[in-house]
């Protein structure tokens, strides 16, 4: 009974540490925008380093607590039904379904199972022959399936925020006063590598999502970590062969110049930033839209 | 012994409705009290999913409360609008049943019609 009260009070713990960090990270980062002298400047820097490092390490340690808490709640399962619950947590996880659902519906499934097996039924007396096909339907009651679109507008969402990120921080450091301590610039090819990146997300999410099906549940594990290792390694060699053939294709070609060694102007204002915030907010609303149109009646 | 299985999942959501209008009960409970009542091939696979698109229309509430098993459990209540539908399937049901009564009056159990 005590794990529900003691899962509230870890969350809540981590919500006071996690706003606790990033206002110190603020005050640390307007601090070091505003330094009159470069040794302060360096100082400040030096704060928001270890505030980095500190939500690294809270980050780490939630995903580490999270994990416990699942590992802790399957051990008590039969092979038979570990592997029914992976199955279906990970179409549940790979959906279009708000991360509150998800976790909604991972918590009830968790539970259902733990009753099911408690009475020593097995996983076909209580979810049929297919364990994919009780997560299609839980995902179509809550969600349906959006489809790509729906994982593109994610990305793109990923993408906005990132880039507020970094007008924030232009922002702060440049923007502010003359002689800022940081100096910003995102090469045009960066830029056009992380949105091409960004579109090949819904391809990863389906070729993960593909990987929990039961003709391949070995997959499970090898081909998330494969595509961690391979995806961003193919990426980055792909980066640096463009780079090169182009540099020497078209040594003097001045689009090339431009995609190379030109930086894509990001305008430290809080006219970009409000761009950025409709753009992430219109992708919400398309989003919900889509889930509308796809939700099972 | 005839598959009544299909028809009796048609008619699953009032029955859900039914279920829950008596006390307020959590997923796994409403299935044991559904095989009770006779619902025999009706899983928590089935449940569950019907369950969700309940609340979803606003006809089911919850309510989170600890569980022996761990994590918190999900109680479900009916709302106001979820007490006006199962008003309306207890009609539409009573409705389906005598136009069937009559409809099957005086037919035997070997499929003979019997004057």
């Amino acid at each position: 009974m005590g794990t529900g009260r003691s899962d509230r009070s870890t969350t809540r713990l981590a919500i006071v540490a996690l706003i606790g960090v990033v206002v110190y990270m603020g005050f640390s980062m307007y601090a070091a925008g505003t330094a009159r002298r470069v040794e302060f400047a360096a100082l400040y820097r030096a704060h928001i380093l270890i505030t980095v490092i500190l939500l690294a390490v809270c980050a780490g340690a939630a995903a580490y607590l999270a994990g416990m808490r699942q590992a802790r709640r399957l051990s008590t399962f039969s092979d038979e039904y570990k592997k029914a619950f992976e199955q279906i947590a990970v179409r549940i996880s790979t959906s279009g379904m708000s991360s509150q659902e998800k976790k909604e519906a991972s918590a009830d499934i968790l539970d259902i199972l733990s009753l099911a097996q408690n009475d020593g039924r097995s996983v076909k007396e209580m979810l049929g022959d297919d364990p994919d096909a009780f997560a299609e339907k839980v995902v179509a009651a809550y969600a349906g399936d959006p489809g790509p679109a729906f994982t593109l507008l994610t990305s793109f969402q990923f993408l906005a925020a990132g880039l507020a990120v970094v007008h924030c921080a232009i922002y702060l450091f440049a923007g502010r006063s003359e002689g800022s301590i940081f100096s910003v610039g995102i090469g045009n090819l960066t830029i056009l590598f992380i949105m091409l990146a960004s579109l090949v997300q819904p391809v990863l999410v389906r070729t993960v999502r593909h990987s929990a099906t039961r003709t391949n549940a070995g997959n499970l594990l090898v081909t998330p970590l494969v595509l961690m290792v391979a995806f961003p390694a193919v990426v980055g060699a792909v980066y640096i062969g463009v780079s090169r053939l182009l540099r020497t294709w078209f040594p003097s070609a001045a689009w090339a110049r431009m995609v190379l060694d030109g930086e894509t102007n990001l305008i430290s204002s809080p006219l970009a930033l409000i761009f950025l915030a409709l753009a992430l907010v219109g992708a919400h609303v398309l989003k919900r839209r889509l889930r509308r149109i796809t939700t099972v009646a | 012994m005839p598959d009544t299985s299909q028809i009796l999942k048609g008619l699953l959501e009032g029955c859900i409705l039914s279920t829950v209008a008596s006390e307020e009960t959590y997923g796994y409970e409403i299935c044991r009290q559904l095989a009770a009542q006779g619902f025999k091939g009706v899983s928590e696979g089935t449940v569950y999913p019907i369950l969700i698109r309940l609340q979803r229309k606003g006809l089911l509430e919850t309510t989170k409360r600890d569980s022996p098993l761990g994590p918190q459990r999900k109680y479900y209540h009916l709302t106001g609008k979820g007490a006006d539908a199962l008003r309306d399937f207890v009609t539409e049901w009573k409705t389906v049943r005598d136009v069937v009564e009559r409809s099957v009056e005086g037919v035997s159990s070997n499929g003979n019609r019997t004057f």
